[in-house]
């Protein structure tokens, strides 16, 4: 090979993309032209320094990750869904994980806590049973269930959550019902959402409204809230559900302040002199950009103030930051002592703050059922697409008429979820 | 259940796809700053690449690419459809160093100043692939910061194999010569004095 080499030929030489004969020959040639070698030694470099200052400038350019994800899964949100589980994406439903996660944490807190207690004060008598036993479980009245109601083992348990925003905590009205369903072997769990205006059958009320259940229960002399709903809400699923809890949005303040408070970054500065006192009037307050560490309140106010000082840094996006704060800090080795310190008068105070059936015990049980499941293997649901029809009922009230076939359908998917 | 992000993900569990977005999305945007050389059409870009890419999810082939090498030919084609629709305009870095202010409008006051400081040799190189004809510069940037391969570059640019690997060696001519030009100033050479 006489002739020098071109630029596509030592190019290719150079990224290993000739064939070998060619590549004999480039070699050769190479070896004998220093013409060839000073090119490609300069083609070389170029691609070198090239490379050097594209890696340089990459590493400079400013990450969003949280931000962008934000972006994305809202969009994502828009578009007509396919599938029932693109619900997940919803923002209502993040609001209601939002006081799930932090139940659940909180019930984790006192549960770890008091099995570290009793391990360290009675050893002989080991850890608590972490399974209910069939008689030790709640009970369930049998007679309310449909005929073809799941069959189920010791190892699942379900709990459903009402939640009432602190903007009408004096209505006994629901605004969010979500059922909770773990199975501790499995190693699976669903949050199923329920629509607020799912029009369902209760007992000895004749046909109410999801969100009204509460109300009614509270009313009926014979029962109370929790009870009816817990019952109703069984028996239009067609699946036990063992307790259930209501969370008021101040008990908010609470969960965050027996965890100490929480450490968050403030993306942008907040300045909003519209936060409503509750009273009609206005309650202005600011927190500045940075690393802050927030209590109970400030997280409240920070997780539902309306000011929106950058695209993207929303409540959905606020809430997380703020339930991933409480989860980084109960999970926080150095401040485990702290907590198990705190044992005694947590559960106390947490459960002064939710109105729950859950005993102590029971919480604990739960808590214990919980640590096997990460967030991953928590499938998302949502009634209302798939299962529900509009109705205008006689006395005007939007409403959604469950229908049974498609709900049967979504919950076995969601039993059968692999 | 499986540990598979993707299958999981395609399952519509949501912490998986956000799980993969968060792996890939550094690489992602990398690739569509140096694409675009602005932050903010480069976030928008990522984000439609995700979208496109969890709408599309099935189609995506483990076989034949990693996930950030389809994430990059995705956000790369989305890059050519913003220049295009834009008829964009290339700014300039120095443009953007010297002002300072390219990202900000009136609509978005509040982000935060995202010029990127370049030093030194960087700046160097910036300037000359600045001069370089844009089909060829993309060639550039997608082989030697996307680390893309020919047939995924043609993939991504639209073109075949071959005008891929012939941008590439352009760009990579026209660098190299304009990067010795500037070698020579620096150095106090002239044309005239060469002799």
């Amino acid at each position: 090979m006489s002739r020098h080499l071109n630029d596509h030929q030592l190019l290719a030489y150079v990224e290993d993309d000739l064939p070998p004969l060619q590549r004999e020959q480039v070699e050769a040639h190479l070896h004998t032209c220093p013409t060839c070698r000073a090119r490609l030694e300069q083609l070389g470099e170029t691609a070198t320094r090239l490379t050097t200052a594209l890696h340089a400038t990459g590493k400079q350019v400013p990450m969003a990750p949280a931000r962008s994800w934000e972006a994305v899964s809202q969009r994502l949100a828009k578009r007509p869904r396919p599938a029932r589980f693109v619900a997940a994406f919803r923002p209502r439903l993040r609001y209601a994980a939002t006081l799930v996660a932090l139940a659940v944490l909180v019930a984790g807190i006192a549960g770890l806590a008091h099995t570290l207690a009793v391990n360290t004060s009675d050893p002989e008598k080991g850890t608590p049973t972490p399974h209910p036993t069939p008689a030790a479980s709640p009970s369930f009245p049998p007679g309310l269930l449909p005929g073809q109601h799941h069959s189920r083992t010791t190892s699942q348990t379900s709990l459903l959550i009402l939640g009432i925003d602190g903007e009408r905590a004096s209505s006994s009205e629901t605004d969010m019902l979500m059922l909770l369903y773990l199975d501790h072997e499995a190693k699976r769990a669903f949050l199923l959402s329920i629509p607020c205006d799912l029009y369902v059958e209760v007992d000895g009320h004749g046909r109410a409204r999801a969100g009204s259940i509460y109300g009614l229960g509270e009313k009926d002399e014979s029962t109370d809230g929790l009870t009816l709903a817990r019952e109703t809400i069984s028996a239009t699923l067609g699946l036990p559900v063992d307790h259930a809890v209501l969370v008021r949005f101040e008990s908010f303040v609470t969960l965050i302040d027996a965890i100490g408070g929480v450490d968050v970054d403030v993306l942008y500065a907040i300045d909003d002199v519209h936060f409503p006192d509750g009273h009609g009037g206005y309650a202005p307050f600011s927190i500045p950009a940075g690393q802050q560490h927030l209590d109970g309140a400030l997280a409240l106010r920070y997780a539902r103030t309306r000011a929106v000082p950058a695209p993207g840094f929303d409540r959905a996006f606020r809430q997380r930051q703020i339930v991933l704060a409480a989860q980084e800090r109960v999970t926080r080795l150095d401040l485990l002592p702290d907590l198990i310190a705190q044992s005694p008068t947590l559960w106390t105070t947490i459960s002064g703050s939710l109105e729950t059936d859950l005993s102590l015990s029971e919480a604990i049980e739960l808590a214990l059922l919980t640590p096997g499941i990460t967030a991953a293997d928590v499938a998302t649901a949502n009634l209302d697409a798939c299962c529900t029809v509009e109705y205008v009922t006689p006395a005007g009230e939007q409403v959604l008429l469950p229908q049974a076939e498609a709900m049967e359908g979504l919950i076995q998917d969601l039993l059968e979820e692999k | 259940m499986t540990q598979d992000p993707i299958e999981r993900a395609l399952a519509g569990d949501e912490a998986a796809a956000r799980q993969l977005h968060d792996d890939h999305y550094p690489a992602v945007l990398r690739l569509a700053y140096m694409l675009l050389q602005n932050l903010q059409d480069a976030e928008d870009v990522t984000q439609d690449a995700f979208i496109y890419a969890f709408k599309h999810l099935e189609r995506y082939d483990a076989k034949r690419a990693s996930f950030t090498t389809w994430l990059k030919v995705i956000v790369t084609s989305r890059c050519r459809d913003l220049q295009r629709r834009q008829r964009f305009h290339w700014l300039s870095l120095q443009q953007l160093i010297d002002t300072g202010h390219e990202f900000e409008d009136e609509t978005d006051a509040h982000r935060p100043d995202v010029a990127i400081e370049l030093i030194g040799a960087q700046q160097t190189v910036w300037e000359a692939l600045d001069q370089v004809p844009r089909k060829s510069r993309q060639a550039l940037i997608l082989r030697y910061f996307g680390e893309l391969s020919y047939p995924e570059m043609a993939q991504a640019l639209g073109c075949t194999v071959s005008t891929a690997k012939s941008r590439v060696v352009y760009g990579l001519q026209t660098l190299t010569r304009l990067l010795g030009d500037e070698t020579r100033t620096a150095l106090g050479y002239h044309l005239g004095d060469a002799t």
